[in-house]
């Protein structure tokens, strides 16, 4: 007869084998690398830690017994306070968060942060053309501003790690939208200055880093499919030995799983070869413009030509992730590039 | 240790034990795969979130039970008969010996005949080698309870094996 120890020592047996063990390291360490956490802590408004964010039930539903016995007027003279003013924190601390606890959906909540992002913005700009931005003002705004921004970015998160990428595509492209509307009205405030006669242009600098900061945040469009496709490029595996993940380097990772990595580093490549062209007909059509920058992008034009080449070997040789890292060192230098050409004449 | 340190760690000491667990419900080994891959997904959304997460393994079995229960439900039709008429392979390691095989095959038909929670409290116990306190935790239980727990689930295995 079995004893029980025998049995269990059998279903012992059944774990990861090594291999699965890190390719599945790899699809999640991509996961990882798209959604980083995030270097700011959770900032907690006064009421907030006061009646528990957690709770937003009872937190919603004392403000609203508060508001109804007050006769809400406190509430409603504060719809309209500027930063600055006496009642902007009721309307913060207590209109908004109302509503926001009143919003009991992931999307919900997303579209009110949105919402909260633009009237971060719209204050900002009013405040400016009426000459009333101060740079302690401009600080508040600025924090609250990416307080809401870093919740959206989480629900987008979300939305991806759920697999809802429709909402969290359309959710990045409406963030990407109200920050590229405010960004250019407040480049021009920032430009022109406030009211005529008011001699100081207004302490735009941090709300415009903010913008730009958190619009560089945001995930590529579109959202990938099949994320697998695509583990293989951004995963850190951890430095351990045996059965741990990240024991081995990415190369010998990637040539056990052939079939993505080479669909990968071909789609990579034709990419590539389009980016070449690009460069190429952009030198060809711009030679008589600034010299120093067409030399430039000349020069560029030449390391890229060598990396295709050496990225198209790598590719025919197998060696996936050697060509994965060409890729990425040509993205780089195209980035560059772009800047350059946009300098010499506006891209299409 | 930074959170991100933490999570690889727990990835490292828990994966296999979490894949035992998947696998001993779904019964199949690519599918109990991706639901560990899914159950680390689910619990960094926690960590970029900022939550609180007082014990990860607790949280990591825990998101592993709901999306099991989800998986389950979704496909009814799951039985261990089933799966063997459809070629079920119990076998992890290709190597490991036709005896072995049979050994683990038996065991687990023998262990889909266990309540839910007796194979849990058992497995964690037996086969991962947490301790009561532990496995507490994570069931959400009083140690007594899962002390019960155990006993009766080895008094039932024992008579469904004929080792009374």
């Amino acid at each position: 007869m079995i004893k029980l120890k025998q049995y269990w020592q059998a279903l012992q047996k059944i774990r990861l084998t090594k291999d699965e063990k890190k390719a599945m390291y790899q699809n999640i360490a991509f996961v990882m690398a798209k959604n980083p956490i995030s270097n700011e802590p959770e900032k907690r408004s006064f009421f907030g830690r006061l009646f528990f964010v957690k709770r937003p039930f009872a937190f919603a539903t004392l403000i609203i017994f508060l508001v109804a016995f007050s006769g809400g007027s406190i509430s409603y003279a504060a719809t309209d306070a500027q930063p600055g003013d006496l009642l902007y924190p009721v309307k913060v601390n207590m209109n908004e968060e109302v509503v926001s606890a009143l919003q009991f959906t992931p999307k919900g909540k997303s579209n009110w942060e949105m919402e909260r992002v633009r009237r971060r913005l719209q204050e900002v700009e009013k405040l400016a053309e009426e000459g009333k931005l101060t740079p302690e003002l401009e600080a508040k705004i600025t924090q609250r501003l990416e307080t809401h921004a870093n919740k959206v970015q989480q629900f987008i998160t979300k939305f991806e790690l759920d697999g809802d990428l429709s909402h969290a595509e359309n959710t990045t492209t409406n963030l990407k939208n109200v920050f590229d509307q405010h960004q250019v009205i407040l480049e021009k405030l920032a430009e022109n200055g406030g009211p005529i006669g008011h001699p100081k242009k207004p302490p735009l600098d941090e709300v415009l880093k903010i913008i730009k900061e958190n619009g560089e945040k945001l995930p590529p469009l579109p959202f990938k499919k099949d994320m697998q496709k695509d583990d293989t490029t951004l995963s850190n595996p951890p430095q351990s030995s045996e059965n741990t993940v990240g024991a081995e380097n990415q190369e010998t990772t990637l040539s056990e799983k052939p079939q993505n990595a080479q669909e990968f580093a071909q789609n990579h490549l034709v990419g590539f070869g389009q980016k070449v062209q690009i460069l190429n007909d952009f030198v060809a059509a711009n030679e008589d413009k600034d010299p120093a920058q067409i030399e430039k992008l000349k020069s560029t034009l030449s390391d890229f030509s060598d990396l295709y080449t050496k990225a198209q070997e790598k590719v025919a040789a197998g060696e996936y992730a050697v060509a994965m890292g060409l890729f990425q060192q040509a993205q780089a230098s195209f980035k560059d590039a772009k800047v350059i050409m946009q300098e010499v004449a506006p891209l299409p | 240790m930074t959170p991100k340190e933490q999570f690889i760690e727990a990835y490292n000491s828990y994966s296999d034990a979490l894949f035992r667990y998947c696998y001993f419900r779904v019964f199949d080994r690519e599918q109990a795969k991706e639901l560990v891959q899914e159950v680390y997904i689910r619990a960094w959304g926690y960590v970029v979130r900022g939550d609180n997460i007082p014990y990860m393994k607790a949280l990591l079995y825990k998101i592993a039970s709901n999306i099991t229960i989800d998986y389950i439900k979704k496909k009814k039709s799951l039985s261990l008969e089933a799966l063997e008429e459809g070629g079920f392979t119990p076998s992890v390691n290709e190597k490991e010996t036709m005896n072995n095989a049979i050994t683990v095959q038996s065991i687990l038909k023998v262990m889909d005949q266990l309540p839910k929670k007796y194979r849990d409290v058992i497995v964690f116990k037996y086969v991962d080698g947490f301790s009561v306190k532990e496995i507490a935790k994570m069931v959400s239980q009083k140690e007594n309870v899962v002390s019960i727990w155990i006993h009766r689930g080895l008094k039932q295995l024992r008579q469904l094996l004929g080792h009374d």
